[in-house]
């Protein structure tokens, strides 16, 4: 699989919160939610099938997204998954963690003799 | 709070596993078609956008699985698969299944059973209400205050110092006295003894028992006086004695003689406070006074018969206790000082102290010293043996996963996780040890029962060893716990091994080389060898504890108790004065009995733990070196064939009129005397105060014998006529020499004939020597039959590592003989590895039991535990065992058919 996987370089448990991202602008299907990883990531990330369903169970199973079998566009059944609430506090949380943590690591690689 | 929602998730998928299933299908599917559907726009065929998308998807199986894995009823799922898969597979291999299960059985039963009987002498609380609170209280060295007449196990209190001990303190809110006694409870002139113990009144109600049936005795039946006492039946005499008779309260009991009533009946597990005793009847401590005519114990000051347990206050500490009690102990010692006693003795006396101990798992007579280390060494002789069977069991668990190796090759090819595989083949070990621990759990009970069987004692019922044996937490946790550890044990190895993903096994296994064709042959040789060494350290334990057990049967006791039968006659109406003309009846009339040898009378009989010892006077001076005495009639050595050295036998003119005269064994005459041949010498004891000393003559002299234990070193002793005592007892012991076995009833009728109303007890003296040697029995018969068990396994596994190896390199043996070996040079390969193999584990075993022996030490009599001799014959025997362990199998290489061994496979 490895290749095509690009997601398997994503940050550990970074998927979690993407999917979450993904799904807080709107309620969105397994293909979808990797068309749009693909697509805001302008291609950096793919995320195959066989990361992006263990971590839908996981994030329904924890209650964060819950899922429901609507129609697509294309006339389709598919699963609809949407943020619930805890979803949504989980969501703000991580990116709250994450925007820190980035902006620490960008500060250290940043950093030259000068500054200290 | 997520928790939960797992929990509801986990069993939903559990429970609607289909429906689960077929949603996650839907899903995937139209992932894929979503997929499918991008392609075709992006301007693929159909078939080509298809195969794309399922390329980039993967294994839809594989991600099934990973998404399921996710969810921890995916663990419950896989385990339970595993336990299915295991369940087929040992029902494949019923022969296989079958031996393990029940080798487990055996050696976890075995473990089981000696582990109860040490939680009863050692770990089990005691079965009363908060056993955590009671304490013994006792005196701090009762060895130095005491003095005076001492009965029962446990002489630590005499009723006096029992009833101020009572009034004073203020450390217990309860407090419960006992004294045991044997007693006669059957109604007509044939004893039979059973254990009674007095009890103090509130001794039930301190200890918090219930009662199985009726009620149990309280402060109101323990009351001068006593009216008609009451009697409380142990659980286990009422079984046995009243087949469990529910009507029986109410009813009347003849305790030596005397009426009691039966008003209850105690609980099964309550067999009172003494490790490893029981009782038959309880009675109040006011009885005593009813069976004691003669003279009774509650008014004697310096009779000791009562132990005694408090129950500590609330927030009070056995040390609390301790200190209260120093501070009242002088006020109870000067309230309760014994008359008629020298001044030093009562100096000694006013000097003791009272002190409380932790007594939750109850008192600890003689039987928790006696018993702990032999069942520790128990214990580790059975662990010994449930260590060789596991390696037996892992030599057979081994062969069956060389046998399955292909099928794990395959299967890690195709890329199962290797902890799957191991799981999946410890599964079966797990089930193998669960369903061998419930075998031993059922198996430990009735032999833990047999292994108290063992220990009943023939003789006087007094000194029975009892114990209540139900199952409990701890033993089953043993159980359990055990049947773990063997699993672990027998189990990991094979199943890592036959795993084990570096060698190609698949490779190997379609085309076998045969220089590869014995896998594991370290693991399997170490295992044989290990059970080798093993077996062979039980077998010498085993050894040495049997010949410990035929050193004391026919240690040189200086009598012979063979054919000889002890009778106790009781005639408590006989009035003193004419006691002395009974006895002389008894004697001959006993004597006129054909089959009666000879029969003599003592005040003691030898061996039965009965002994009164003290100081003698020589050449006017009090001699340090403690001495024995027993009062014995004329014809008294002769019964026992215990020989003269020197001078005469009592006759019947040595009476009370007569200057006093004494016989007296070699040790008295040469460490007391100092001189070989003492006839004519005398000694005397310490006067009285306000008496005259009376030298006494020796007249005879025999060669030293037995008389407290077997285990005992020769005493001096010196032996009085029973002619020369001034106020001789309500009994008289009689010791009959029989001609011909089994004629007791003979000279029982004869004493019934001219004492109809005195009570008998006849015993054969040689059930004294196996009371004496019970432990030691125990031992033997015990690690007799764990040596056994561990020889036969070790045999087995070197039999059967023999035979795998002759079967795995049929293909090689079958070539060297096309190409001319002869039958003798194949067998000389494998005679030779399998000495090489079993050679080894002599030497460790060997090494290990010379390191091993001196535990043993104090568990020996008369026995060098590095015996050199012992050593070299077990080494001999494994030796010429083990060559025909492995020749059997070996031979049957040379049957091999070159022609069919090189076609097969």
């Amino acid at each position: 699989m490895g290749d095509a996987d690009k997601s398997t370089d994503l940050v550990q448990g970074t998927l979690h919160m993407l999917i979450l991202k993904t799904l807080a602008l709107e309620p969105m299907h397994g293909f979808g939610i990797g068309v749009r990883l693909e697509q805001i990531s302008r291609g950096v990330f793919q995320v195959n099938g066989g990361s992006l369903f263990p971590a839908l169970r996981r994030l329904e199973r924890d209650g964060l997204i819950a899922g429901e079998w609507r129609t697509t566009e294309n006339n389709r059944r598919a699963k609809y998954y949407a943020l619930t609430a805890a979803g949504r506090t989980r969501l703000k949380r991580e990116t709250r963690d994450w925007e820190t943590q980035t902006a620490a690591i960008a500060r250290i690689l940043k950093a030259s003799l000068g500054e200290l | 709070m997520s928790l939960i929602a797992r929990l509801v998730a986990g069993c939903r998928g559990l429970l609607q596993r289909q429906r689960v299933e077929r949603d996650l299908d839907d899903e995937l599917q139209a992932y894929l078609d979503e997929a499918t559907e991008q392609h075709i726009r992006a301007g693929m065929t159909p078939d080509a956008a298809r195969r794309a998308a399922r390329a980039a998807f993967g294994s839809v199986a594989a991600v099934k699985d990973h998404t399921r894995d996710t969810g921890w009823e995916a663990m419950v799922e896989g385990v339970w698969r595993d336990v299915r898969y295991a369940v087929r597979a040992l029902r494949r291999a019923p022969g296989f299944s079958a031996t393990v299960v029940l080798t487990l059985s055996i050696a976890i039963g075995g473990n089981a059973a000696i582990f109860q009987l040490a939680d009863a002498v050692q770990l089990r609380p005691l079965p009363v209400d908060r056993p955590e609170q009671i304490v013994e209280v006792r005196m701090a060295h009762p060895e130095r205050g005491r003095m005076g007449t001492f009965s029962g196990r446990r002489p630590l209190f005499t009723f006096a110092l029992w009833n101020e001990l009572r009034q004073r303190q203020r450390a217990f809110t309860g407090l419960a006295a006992w004294g045991a006694y044997p007693v006669n409870v059957a109604p007509g002139n044939i004893a039979q003894l059973g254990q009674g113990i007095w009890v103090s009144g509130g001794y039930f109600a301190t200890l918090g028992v219930t009662p199985h049936l009726g009620r149990l005795l309280t402060e109101s039946d323990d009351r001068p006086g006593c009216g008609t006492p009451a009697a409380v039946l142990g659980y286990g005499f009422w079984k046995r004695q009243y087949g469990g008779d529910p009507s029986i309260v109410g009813k009347r009991i003849a305790l030596d003689g005397h009426p009691f009533e039966i008003v209850g009946v105690a609980p099964r597990d309550f067999v009172g406070l003494e490790v490893g005793r029981t009782f038959d009847v309880a009675t109040p401590v006011c009885a005593e006074r009813i069976t004691n005519v003669d003279r009774s114990a509650l008014t004697d000051r310096a009779w000791w018969w009562l132990a005694g347990v408090g129950r500590l206050a609330p927030g009070w500490t056995a040390a609390r206790a301790s200190s209260h009690l120093a501070s009242i102990s002088s006020d109870i010692f000067r309230a309760t000082v014994p008359s008629g006693q020298e001044a030093k003795q009562t100096d000694a006396y006013l000097a003791s102290t009272l002190a409380a101990y932790p007594a939750s798992t109850g008192v600890s007579g003689t039987v928790r010293e006696e018993y702990t280390a032999p069942l520790g060494v128990l214990l580790g002789l059975a662990a010994l043996v449930l260590v060789i069977a596991a390696a037996n069991i892992a030599t057979l668990l081994l062969a069956r996963a060389t046998a399955c190796e292909r099928d794990a090759a395959v299967r890690l090819a195709l890329g199962a996780p290797r902890s799957r595989l191991i799981r999946q083949l410890m599964m079966e070990s797990t089930l193998l040890a669960a369903i061998g621990a419930i075998g031993g759990t059922l198996l430990g009970q009735p032999l833990s029962e047999g292994l108290v069987a063992l220990l009943q004692s023939s003789g006087f019922q007094f000194f029975a060893i009892g114990f209540d044996l139900q199952p409990n937490w701890r033993v089953l946790a043993f159980s359990i716990g055990v049947a773990s550890a063997t699993c672990l044990l027998f189990g990991l190895a094979p199943a890592i091994l036959a795993t084990r993903p570096a060698r190609s096994a698949l490779v190997r296994g379609l085309s076998r080389s045969s220089s590869d064709a014995r896998p594991h042959g370290a693991l399997r040789a170490g295992l044989v060898m290990g059970q080798i060494a093993l077996a062979l350290v039980l077998v010498v334990a085993a050894l040495l504890l049997t010949r410990t057990l035929s050193n004391l049967a026919t240690a040189d006791s200086g009598l012979d108790v063979r054919g000889v039968a002890a009778i106790v006659v009781q005639h408590p109406n006989v009035p003193v004065e004419q006691r002395r003309q009974a006895e002389v009846q008894l004697l001959a009339a006993v004597r006129a009995v054909p089959e009666a040898e000879a029969a003599a009378s003592a005040s003691m009989i030898p061996l039965t733990g009965e002994s009164w010892s003290g100081h003698v006077i020589v050449d006017g001076v009090q001699h340090p070196r403690q001495t024995y005495f027993n009062r014995v009639s004329d014809g008294y050595f002769a019964t026992l064939r215990t020989r003269f050295i020197a001078g005469r036998d009592f006759t019947a003119a040595d009476g009370l009129d007569r200057p006093r005269v004494a016989i007296v064994n070699a040790s008295f005459a040469r460490e007391l005397l100092g001189r070989s041949n003492a006839i004519g010498s005398t000694f005397a004891f310490p006067p009285r105060p306000g008496s005259t000393m009376q030298p006494i003559e020796v007249v005879g002299m025999v060669e030293d014998a037995k008389h407290l234990g077997l285990r005992d070193p020769f005493e001096p002793m010196a032996y009085f006529p029973v002619a020369q005592q001034s106020r001789p007892p309500d009994y008289v012991n009689l010791l009959v020499r029989l001609s011909t076995p089994g004629s007791t009833p003979t000279v029982v009728d004869a004493i019934a004939r001219i004492e109809p109303t005195a009570v008998l007890l006849a015993l054969p003296l040689q059930s004294q020597i196996s009371d004496q040697t019970v432990r030691e029995r125990l031992l033997a018969v015990l690690s007799s039959a764990f040596a056994a068990a561990a020889a036969l396994l070790a045999l087995l596994g070197l039999y059967g590592a023999v035979a795998y190896g002759v079967t795995q390199r049929v293909q090689e043996i079958g070539i060297r003989m096309a190409l001319g070996a002869k039958g003798t040079e194949i067998i000389g390969a494998f005679l030779r590895h399998s000495m090489w193999v079993s050679g080894i584990g002599i030497l460790v075993g060997l090494t290990a039991a010379v390191g091993a022996a001196p535990y043993l030490e104090s568990l020996l009599f008369d026995l060098n535990p590095r015996d050199p001799a012992l050593f070299t014959v077990v080494a001999i025997a494994f030796i010429l065992v083990a060559i025909a362990a492995a020749y059997i199998p070996a031979r049957r290489a040379t049957k091999v058919d070159p022609v069919t061994a090189l076609r097969c496979d």
